[in-house]
């Protein structure tokens, strides 16, 4: 069982990642956007971060490069769940410090598989 | 279009004249009339004048300003002057129309941020109720698949608690202890059997025991005639041999009494044998009756409930089956539930840089127009040089500023990007 941060300012998407990580069996916390991720990241030991990348405020790429900065993220797996698909995008991410990309709509069989890929 | 005072000004040379011919009808009749009649029409001619100048006389050619030092001629002049008026008049119906697009698209990023708030409450509530439905869905499947994973568990994982046996280990159990009490039951009438035999050899032994109390009894009856012979041969002849004899009938008639004695006895003791014979021998069949019977029920039973749950077993196993099939129905569900992120997002890119860039423009084209309309009303405007590239000119809190075009801008967010992946999940 994982501690996870789903990160999006979208409920019904932090509630649907959250369903599935849960009935997977890890434990989840939510946030809406970048600052409270980042205060809820400073205050738990997270085995992996799963943000949106288009959120009001700090974006999921800003997200990433504030947690890596982190002492206490900074080898935290960080998966982001977007829309957004270009190379472009994920090659922001990719330097920004991400771990993986997930395009949206994603599919719960390979949110978790993808999931024990990254916690393995 | 001048106004109507500019342009009794300009005809006011003619006023005089006009005044004549509308005066002339009045100087005829104005004898006839009375006084204050004539002098109420006399007041009115002006008014008429003015009236007529403004609205039949066609509009007069403009006179030459007096800085005008472009050398056009006055029919130059006052064709440009004619296609100013009609620039005029289509700028200011542009401004108009770009007012009311403003106002549109206002009210569409409006709209669009309804139903952005609109959907999203509407999935939120499908989303919570989905949620608790498929909560209750897992229970209840989890309460299905304990009872699959009790009712299929492989023999040989037995626990040793009682509480924690599963149905097919209760069957087993109860199937074991039944068929230890048929054992225990057949074990009891062969050792009944086992008594029976020995109650027959005790009768052997004691029907032995009658031939030879018979032959003592034969032996002692010989005895006591041989006794009593010899008595008689030797009578008065030697009295110690006659007591001798008559001591050996006495002993002869003695044992011939024991004798009698003990086969009263042993006829007791087999009477006493072949009653318990009997009894054995009944209760023997009856337990064995009792156990084979017990046998052949305990495992008809075990069959009937091994075979239940063997129903349970596929019945739940098709529930498993159901289960499984939920769970992808599940799946299917949560990737559809997320189009409401995926419409929002697409509806924040065209609502935040499509409608903001169009509004920004209609804004632009507003500003533009409503400064080309002030500087048209003071001097013509060289609007030959002005096409699609040219930055559209912006006039804020009297400051001119520029706006870039899309062609010169960056490109819209919400564009797809050439080279985008199709790949849905990439670990770097």
């Amino acid at each position: 069982m994982a501690l996870i941060l789903a990160v999006d300012d979208s409920t019904t998407m932090r509630q649907m990642v959250s369903f599935t990580l849960t009935n997977a069996g890890h434990e989840v916390l939510e946030a809406q956007n970048g600052d409270e991720a980042i205060k809820l990241a400073k205050s738990n030991k997270f085995d992996l971060i799963i943000t949106d990348v288009n959120m009001p405020g700090m974006n999921g790429i800003e997200l990433v490069r504030a947690l890596r900065a982190m002492p206490e993220c900074k080898f935290t797996p960080v998966l982001m769940l977007t829309t957004e698909g270009g190379a472009d995008m994920k090659q922001q991410g990719k330097a920004a410090g991400a771990t993986g990309w997930i395009v949206k709509p994603f599919n719960p069989e390979v949110l978790l598989s993808t999931l024990k890929k990254v916690l393995d | 279009m001048i106004s109507p005072t500019e342009k009794l000004l300009r005809y006011r040379s003619r006023i005089p004249a006009l005044l004549l011919l509308l005066g002339l009808p009045w100087l005829s009749f104005a004898f006839l009339v009375p006084w204050w009649v004539s002098v109420a029409c006399l007041a009115m001619l002006p008014v008429a004048a003015a009236v007529i100048i403004v609205v039949v006389f066609p509009t007069p050619p403009a006179t030459r300003r007096q800085d005008d030092t472009t050398g056009l001629s006055n029919t130059q002049i006052q064709k440009m002057r004619e296609a100013s008026s009609g620039l005029h008049n289509l700028l200011g119906r542009w401004s108009t129309v770009s007012r009311d697009t403003r106002a549109s698209l206002e009210e569409a990023q409006h709209q669009v941020d309804h139903v952005i708030e609109q959907t999203e409450n509407a999935v939120i509530e499908i989303t919570n109720a989905f949620l608790a439905i498929t909560r209750k869905t897992r229970t209840q499947m989890e309460y299905a698949l304990g009872l699959l994973q009790h009712a299929n568990v492989a023999e040989g994982e037995d626990t040793e608690r009682g509480e924690d046996l599963t149905l097919p280990q209760y069957i087993r159990a109860s199937e074991a202890m039944l068929n230890a009490l048929a054992a225990h039951l057949l074990h009891f009438s062969e050792e009944s059997l086992k008594l029976m035999q020995r109650q027959q050899n005790s009768r052997e032994q004691a029907r032995r025991i009658d031939d030879l109390l018979d032959q003592m009894t034969s032996m002692s009856k010989q005895l006591g005639v041989l006794a009593l012979n010899a008595s008689v041969i030797v009578q008065g002849k030697d009295q110690r041999f006659v007591d001798l004899a008559d001591k050996v009938r006495a002993l002869s008639q003695n044992a011939n009494e024991l004798s009698r004695d003990v086969r009263q006895s042993l006829e007791g003791i087999k009477e006493q044998m072949s009653e318990s014979h009997s009894a054995i021998n009944a209760m023997t069949q009856e337990a064995r009756a009792t156990a084979q019977k017990a046998q052949s029920e305990v495992q008809k039973l075990s069959g009937n409930m091994l075979n239940k749950n063997r129903q349970v077993a596929d019945n739940l196993a098709r529930i498993n089956s159901v289960g499984a099939e939920i769970q992808k129905d599940i799946n299917q569900i949560i990737i559809s539930m997320q189009f409401q992120d995926i419409t929002q997002q697409k509806l924040r890119r065209l609502k935040a840089p499509v409608l903001s860039e169009v509004l920004k423009m209609v804004h632009s084209l507003s500003d533009e127009t409503r400064f080309l309309n002030q500087r048209l009303n003071a001097n013509l405007v060289d609007v030959s040089g002005i096409d699609a590239a040219t930055p559209f000119r912006v006039v804020k809190n009297g400051a001119i500023t520029t706006v870039a075009t899309e062609e010169q801008g960056e490109p819209a967010p919400g564009s797809k990007q050439s080279g985008e992946s199709d790949g849905k999940v990439e670990l770097f």
